[in-house]
């Protein structure tokens, strides 16, 4: 196993130790559920401050020791199949890609496993229509990261199909990342379902909205992993064609590289324009008064 | 939206159809918009299975929704045929507009522009 992918194993497994010691700290999870309030610019009425603040921290749990379980053992797997992963860069993205996919586990068992809680007696409420996966998660999002998959599963093949007169460390990081985008975009679809099927007990508009926040939030977290291990496919894939050597592969190489790259920049700024961790209170939300969420409303219900 | 308060002395397969039929009635709830499943909306609203399917059984005879099979049950069109091909362009525009990412409100104002010409 190579040194840098020893420091970036290290680094990250201690990155998931932190996470998940963090968890454990009230003012970290109250600190965090007012980041989320600021940033969905939803208010977060006192009386929900603690358990949106547990749930928001079950989730970073979850994805904490998936992280960490998974990078432990990609570092296993280096130390004891090295030959073949003995190149530096190759091994660290290894890792790295060990630890998206651990951090999505994670995240998707703590979603299916943690719900809100109404006492009994209280008041419920229940929104009336159906919900989908597609009112949680942004097109551009969902769609994106199953576009890179596939190119990325693509290459792959093409790769895989012409010999390409190269090192096995290249074929070996194509075949890894589109398998393990491919993997985790499953995951993906298969758990983003099950999320959405969990009940949403709450006792007020408030909880309902935050339970839909947390929910959007898990949905979109566990989509980093297809996206991230998708994009490091099709760069392995750009460099792959680019090393067949005949013209219209390193054509082809050329405008792969030249799509991703763009991808990523008209990614950033759909992202920052329409910031699809909002998307949810648009389509499940639209006609949402501040009244409705603020510490007001949540009184006014208990109090009947 | 909808609320059950277990002190109330409405029982809740009332309380919940009489919301229902409110929402279809005043288009919150839109022709063609699917309804929970019997058990999620069970679980969410802490009821027991058999009261939401007789209050969906109730609403389904009394035609304010149907059920399609496996797919779920969705609200009827109401009202005369005309209405009943008004609302359902009306839903297929609303989730249009959704898709677009466009505000209600400007839905609404070019759908009046479009009615005065």
């Amino acid at each position: 196993m190579s040194g840098p992918a020893w420091f970036i194993g290290i680094l990250a497994a201690v990155g998931m130790i932190v996470v998940i010691g963090a968890s454990y700290v009230p003012w970290y999870a109250r600190y965090r559920a007012y980041q989320h309030a600021v940033y969905l610019r939803l208010d977060l009425p006192s009386r929900l401050e603690r358990v949106v603040g547990a749930r928001l921290m079950a989730r970073e749990r979850g994805a904490g020791i998936g992280g960490f379980v998974f990078t432990v053992a990609a570092i296993l797997v280096l130390t004891l199949w090295s030959d073949p992963l003995d190149d530096a860069l190759l091994g660290s993205w290894f890792v790295v890609g060990a630890l998206l996919a651990g951090a999505g586990v994670g995240t998707a068992v703590a979603a299916l496993i943690t719900r809100g809680d109404v006492a009994p007696g209280r008041p419920r409420v229940a929104r009336a229509g159906a919900v989908a996966v597609r009112d949680y998660v942004a097109p551009f999002e969902r769609i994106g990261a199953r576009v890179v998959v596939v190119l990325a599963v693509a290459a792959w093949i093409v790769v895989t199909a012409v010999d390409v007169p190269d090192d096995g460390a290249l074929a070996l990081g194509l075949a890894f990342f589109a398998v393990a985008g491919a993997v985790t975009l499953v995951l993906f679809e298969v758990a983003s379902r099950r999320i959405v099927d969990v009940p949403q007990p709450a006792g007020s508009t408030a909880e309902l909205v935050w339970d839909d926040a947390i929910r959007a939030s898990a949905l979109r977290d566990l989509l980093t992993g297809p996206l991230a291990l998708g994009t490091y496919g099709l760069v392995f894939g750009a460099v792959g064609l680019g090393a067949i050597g005949n013209s219209a592969a390193s054509a082809a190489a050329f405008v792969g590289g030249g799509i991703v790259v763009a991808s990523l920049v008209v990614n950033l700024i759909v992202g920052f324009v329409s910031r699809p961790a909002r998307y949810f209170l648009d389509r499940l939300w639209a006609d949402l008064r501040w009244s409705d969420t603020a510490d007001t409303a949540a009184t006014a219900t208990d109090a009947a | 939206m909808l609320t059950i308060d277990p002190a109330s002395p409405v029982p809740p397969f009332e309380q919940l159809r009489l919301q229902f039929v409110d929402q279809v009635r005043s288009g919150e709830l839109a022709a063609g918009a699917k309804l929970p499943t019997v058990r999620r909306l069970a679980d969410d609203l802490g009821l027991a299975p058999n009261t939401v399917a007789r209050c969906y059984r109730e609403l389904e005879r009394d035609g304010f929704i149907e059920t399609r099979g496996r797919n779920g049950s969705f609200v009827s069109a109401q009202g005369d045929p005309a209405e009943q091909q008004a609302q359902v362009a009306a839903r297929a525009y609303a989730d249009r507009i959704k898709q677009l990412g466009l505000s209600p409100d400007d839905a609404l104002a070019w759908v009046a522009a479009a009615l005065r010409t």
